[in-house]
């Protein structure tokens, strides 16, 4: 991609983090475990699109549901309440959430609202087995300096997350409903950030700042970015889903590609015109083209309309590999239920056309050298459909980049998803009642002070500092050098931050930040304190631990044996060998007995002790 | 009370000590404090703002009106089978109102009728009444007398094939069992449905609702049958005969279930699929809307004092129905709070006792235990299968039209409408 001047195209962006916290969901008790495995249960539904809070139909919720799909959610008995199934009216709001919410606010230096009112956000993609999700104001009129820029915060939000799409379908869409109900924190920016690099800073920071309240959920998917991008000439656009960080800025450079794109082919969108579909599937009833000979079969046909003055336009890149053609297929995917569309600037070969067969629809569609073609492979009423979204989006086209919400790619290019949502797609959640916030909460340390902290008042190395504070287990480290002050706090903090990863090297076992837990980390350093367990046994615990989830048993099976015991065991090995016996032999009988669990400097001492 | 000269729904800027904020001011329910204002945001969020912060308060704009747009009416296809409908409150004809947050019916039920336009081509709505508008919770046997009286006249209509019944879901079992008892010699279905989720939302059940009742209205079953969600999934219906159905969920799709019996008709894509065969009658459909308010409903619990009949003696009552433990049973025997005497001596003074089982399932039988065969034997009437809250209408059903014991004992052990099952299936529990 060509170098861009983004000061010179105008670009501006904002960003919306979603930010998943840990608990339970935000309206059931129910625990927030995302699972992938086997469902327990699935639920079949419908959405209708209903009139908002002003008696017009949203026009997002409109257009999602005109596609008249079923929803399909999978769900698990011991995880998902029947909140999440639209079968039991919400509980109320979960104080903890809200307390990290209100957290949120006070860093960020917002105004909570002196009453939270819970909206429904109309949401008919089935996301959401309500048909809305439920979402709250909680603060606004924050700032937040980013390298030297005050950045906006108008709104800070909590709200529920909604359930995971597994498969989409031309009938149905499947979800998992394990995602829905998690309390989400959401933090908008003002659209200032005028180049990619900032947006990912700006990320970067609104992420530690979540991640200094100790509550938030962490890994992959956890966190995501939605991003406001619009050149000067351009409009705005919304890209949504972006997982990863490192992910962003590339998103917002081929977005301001795409844009600038767009504005520059407008001319050749206006100039344009889908002409009328024809049937063209005589022409291939002898074709190699498994493609249309299937659709063939089963009674589909093959329609064609010329793009007149279309020749090239189709095959102009507006995303790293995604050109016009691409754009027209996304788009009328969403109208029609069509696979995709085939068009003049595709390699045909991929199809299994042969020339002639070009030649043949080049002359029944009329095609001059100026021309370009669609092709779709449908039933004719469905065929219809997607060649009259075709033309509506080459209008759409032609006045500029469609303001819409795009769905953020692996590859960093975007898909489209849907219009812009409307300004009447809240209404409110009778069911919650307004709450007036508690007026203040406790703002939790920065990541970024506590580093600094950890290296002056425990005199940790740089790099074990960044680790423990940016770590899940920093409150773990915390409590063990108040309760243990005859352990070292480096010690500590080694420990702390060694075991997941030996756990991981000699192990394979991954992801235990969560599980070695406050509760494993107290346990582990009371027995080092108290010289139950010997250091060489800490890997081992922990993976019993991680295995069974019972500290007992695992401090149980490495701890060392009380030197009572072990003096005994010495004096009675001697008496049976004979005080003469091979020293070598003693100790090899007296370790046999002790099963590993004595420590040989006290083994050593005692027998010194026995012999003399 | 408003600053002078602004309306719910203006437009207004509200000054704070710290900056301003504009938006929409709304209604705020009755219910809540009278320290804050409702404010809806631009970007569409509802916030409270305490009324002590605020410095001044401004309209800057007249707004948008709150009130929603009625959807068209139906084209009707004067081709197709007639039905009357009549409403009685719910959820089914509720609306969430904006401007206040709160829930209101709908002006004209048409309005919903028009949100399921699958009905248009299935049915025409000859005439709409609406005789009771109230939430389920508040329904008294006089608007059982109205709604029967409505559906009467629409049963009495040759042209008419069915009547459709939109109530509440609360209290819609003794609405079902009431209008079975008050309407006698039914010719064609009455079809009472109901909705879970208000039609507000997109995940509402009451379009899968309204169209499989209509197709049941238009079925042909000679009975008070009530039709919704069988399962929790928006695709299978099912039709309960009224007398056998029961609410047993708070608020799940799929929370009325038959008891003691099994479905009438099965609504799958789009197709009704009759289970049970229900005979025509052979005389004219008749209404007996008399009904006994004073009839008391007793749950048994240990320890509960039999004084309790007392005092139903002393205010009026002439019947009551106990809820029973097991196969009929409560403390008649050896308990320190022996109800037999009680029971004897209400039952002298001429009230009309009955038994019902409060397993809910399965059916009374007073001759397997001591004390069932001693309260069999002072008079207690044991309704067999019967369920509780069925038997509860059907005496005062009962008591509203004779006074005599024998007439009303008769009445009682008679199968009505379909209240007593001639035997229990193996598949008629639980399901």
């Amino acid at each position: 991609m060509k170098h861009i001047d983004y000061e010179k195209l105008g670009l501006l962006c904002g960003l919306e983090i979603h930010q998943q916290l840990e608990g339970r969901k935000l309206f059931s008790c129910a625990p927030t475990i995302i699972r992938d495995d086997k469902e327990d249960f699935s639920i079949e539904r419908s959405l209708t699109a209903v009139a908002g809070e002003t008696g017009e139909i949203d026009v997002a919720a409109s257009a999602e549901s005109q596609k008249n799909k079923r929803f399909i959610y999978k769900g698990y008995t011991q995880t998902v309440s029947l909140v999440e199934i639209d079968e039991q009216p919400p509980l109320p709001v979960n104080q903890d959430a809200l307390f990290t919410t209100l957290q949120l606010a006070g860093l960020l230096d917002a105004v909570v609202v002196d009453e939270i009112h819970v909206m429904r956000k109309t949401v008919v993609d089935g996301s959401n087995t309500s048909g809305f999700q439920r979402t709250a104001l909680v603060a606004y009129d924050g700032t937040l300096r980013v390298d030297g820029v005050t950045v906006g915060i108008p709104t800070i939000c909590l709200e529920e997350d909604s359930a995971k799409i597994i498969e989409r379908t031309q009938e149905h869409d499947i979800y998992n409903l394990s995602r829905l109900g998690i309390p989400l924190i959401e933090i908008s920016t003002t659209p200032v950030l005028t180049h990619p690099s900032m947006v990912h800073a700006t990320a970067l920071k609104i992420g530690m700042l979540l991640r200094s309240t100790g509550r938030v959920k962490r890994g992959l998917g956890t966190i995501r970015q939605d991003v406001n991008v619009s050149i000067s000439k351009g409009s705005r656009v919304e890209i949504k889903g972006a997982q990863d960080l490192a992910l962003l800025s590339t998103l917002v450079a081929n977005e301001a590609f795409r844009q600038n794109t767009i504005v520059e082919l407008r001319d050749r969108f206006c100039a344009v015109r889908v002409e009328t579909m024809t049937s063209i599937s005589a022409l291939f009833s002898t074709t190699a083209s498994s493609l249309v000979s299937k659709a063939l079969a089963q009674k589909q046909g093959v329609f064609g309309a010329r793009l007149t003055k279309g020749a090239g336009l189709l095959g102009t890149e507006l995303q790293p590999g995604k050109r016009v053609g691409t754009d027209l297929s996304d788009f009328a995917k969403t109208k029609a239920k069509i696979g995709g569309i085939i068009h003049s600037d595709e390699p045909f070969e991929k199809y299994g056309f042969i020339d002639d067969e070009i030649i043949a629809i080049k002359k029944s569609l009329a095609c001059r050298s100026d021309d370009a073609f669609i092709m779709v492979v449908a039933p004719e009423d469905v065929a219809t459909q997607a060649f009259s979204a075709i033309a509506h989006r080459l209008t759409m086209l032609a006045h500029g980049v469609p303001s819409e919400v795009r769905k953020a790619n692996d590859d960093g290019t975007t898909t489209y998803l849907r219009p812009m949502p409307g300004a009447s797609r809240m209404y409110p959640e009778t069911d919650v009642w307004p709450l007036v916030p508690p007026r203040s909460a406790i703002l939790p340390e920065l990541i970024e002070d506590k580093i600094v902290r950890y290296q002056r008042e425990f005199q940790l190395a740089k790099d074990l500092a960044e680790t423990i504070a940016t770590g899940s287990s920093f409150l773990a480290f915390e409590h063990a050098v108040v309760s243990f002050p005859c352990l070292k706090p480096a010690t500590i903090a080694e420990i702390i931050a060694s075991l997941p990863v030996t756990l991981k090297r000699k192990h394979g076992i991954t992801g235990v930040d969560g599980a070695l837990d406050d509760a494993f980390y107290t346990a582990l350093f009371k027995g080092l304190s108290d010289g139950k367990i010997a250091t060489n046994s800490l890997v081992d615990i922990a993976r019993a631990y991680v295995d069974n989830n019972d500290m007992v048993a695992a401090m149980k099976a490495f701890s060392l044996m009380d030197p009572a015991d072990v003096k005994h065991i010495v004096t009675t090995v001697v008496k049976e060998l004979g005080n003469s016996a091979p020293r070598g032999k003693l100790i090899g009988e007296i370790m046999r007995r002790c099963a590993g669990k004595a420590d040989g400097k006290l083994v050593q001492e005692f027998l010194d002790e026995v012999l003399r | 009370m408003l600053p002078k000269g602004i309306k719910y729904g203006n437009e207004v800027r509200i000054t704070l000590k710290k900056g301003d904020i504009t938006g929409i001011l709304l209604q705020r329910s009755e219910l809540l404090d009278d320290n804050h204002y409702n404010l809806k945001l631009p970007n569409g969020y509802n916030m409270g703002v305490a009324k002590e912060k605020v410095k001044a308060i401004a309209k800057i704009g007249e707004g948008a009106t709150l009130e929603p747009v009625v959807p068209p009416l139906l084209k009707q296809n004067r081709k197709l089978p007639k039905i009357g409908v009549v409403t009685a409150g719910g959820t089914i004809v509720a609306r969430l109102d904006y401007a206040s947050g709160g829930v209101k019916y709908l002006a004209d039920p048409r309005q919903l009728l028009a949100m399921c336009p699958i009905i248009s081509s299935l049915a025409q709505i000859d005439q709409i009444k609406s005789p009771v508008r109230k939430d389920s919770s508040e329904i008294e046997s006089d608007d059982w007398k109205k709604i029967a009286n409505d559906v009467y006249s629409f049963v009495h209509d040759d042209d008419i094939a069915g009547v459709l019944v939109l109530i509440g879901t609360d209290s819609l079992h003794y609405s079902s069992a009431a209008l079975s008892f008050m309407l006698r010699n039914l010719n064609k279905p009455v079809v009472l449905t109901y909705s879970h989720r208000s039609t507000d939302r997109a995940s509402t059940d009451a379009l899968l609702n309204l169209e499989a009742a209509v197709r049941v209205a238009i079925s042909g079953i000679p009975a008070v049958l009530v039709v919704g969600h069988a399962t929790s999934n928006d695709t299978l219906c099912q039709a309960l005969r009224g007398t056998t159905v029961r609410k047993f969920h708070t608020s799940r799709r799929d929370g009325f279930r038959p008891v003691n019996d099994t479905p009438v008709a099965m609504i799958d894509k789009g197709v009704v699929d009759i289970r049970q065969r229900i005979a025509m009658p052979t005389e004219k459909p008749l209404l007996n809307d008399q009904f006994e308010k004073k009839i008391a409903f007793i749950h048994y619990v240990p320890n509960m004092d039999p004084g309790i009949l007392d005092y139903y003696l002393r205010n009026g009552y002439t019947g009551a129905i106990i809820s029973m433990l097991g196969l009929g049973q409560i403390a008649a025997n050896d308990a320190s709070n022996n109800w037999l005497g009680a029971i004897k001596d209400a039952i002298k003074q001429g009230m009309v006792i009955c038994a019902t089982a409060q397993t809910i399932y399965g059916a009374l039988q007073p001759n397997v235990y001591a004390t069932g065969r001693y309260l069999s034997a002072s008079g207690v009437i044991y309704l067999g299968n019967m369920l509780s809250e069925t038997a509860y209408v059907k005496l005062g059903c009962a008591l509203g039209r004779w006074s005599s014991r024998k007439q009303v004992e008769q009445y009682m052990l008679s199968n009505i409408a379909g209240e007593f099952q001639e035997f229990l299936s193996y598949e008629a529990f639980l399901n």
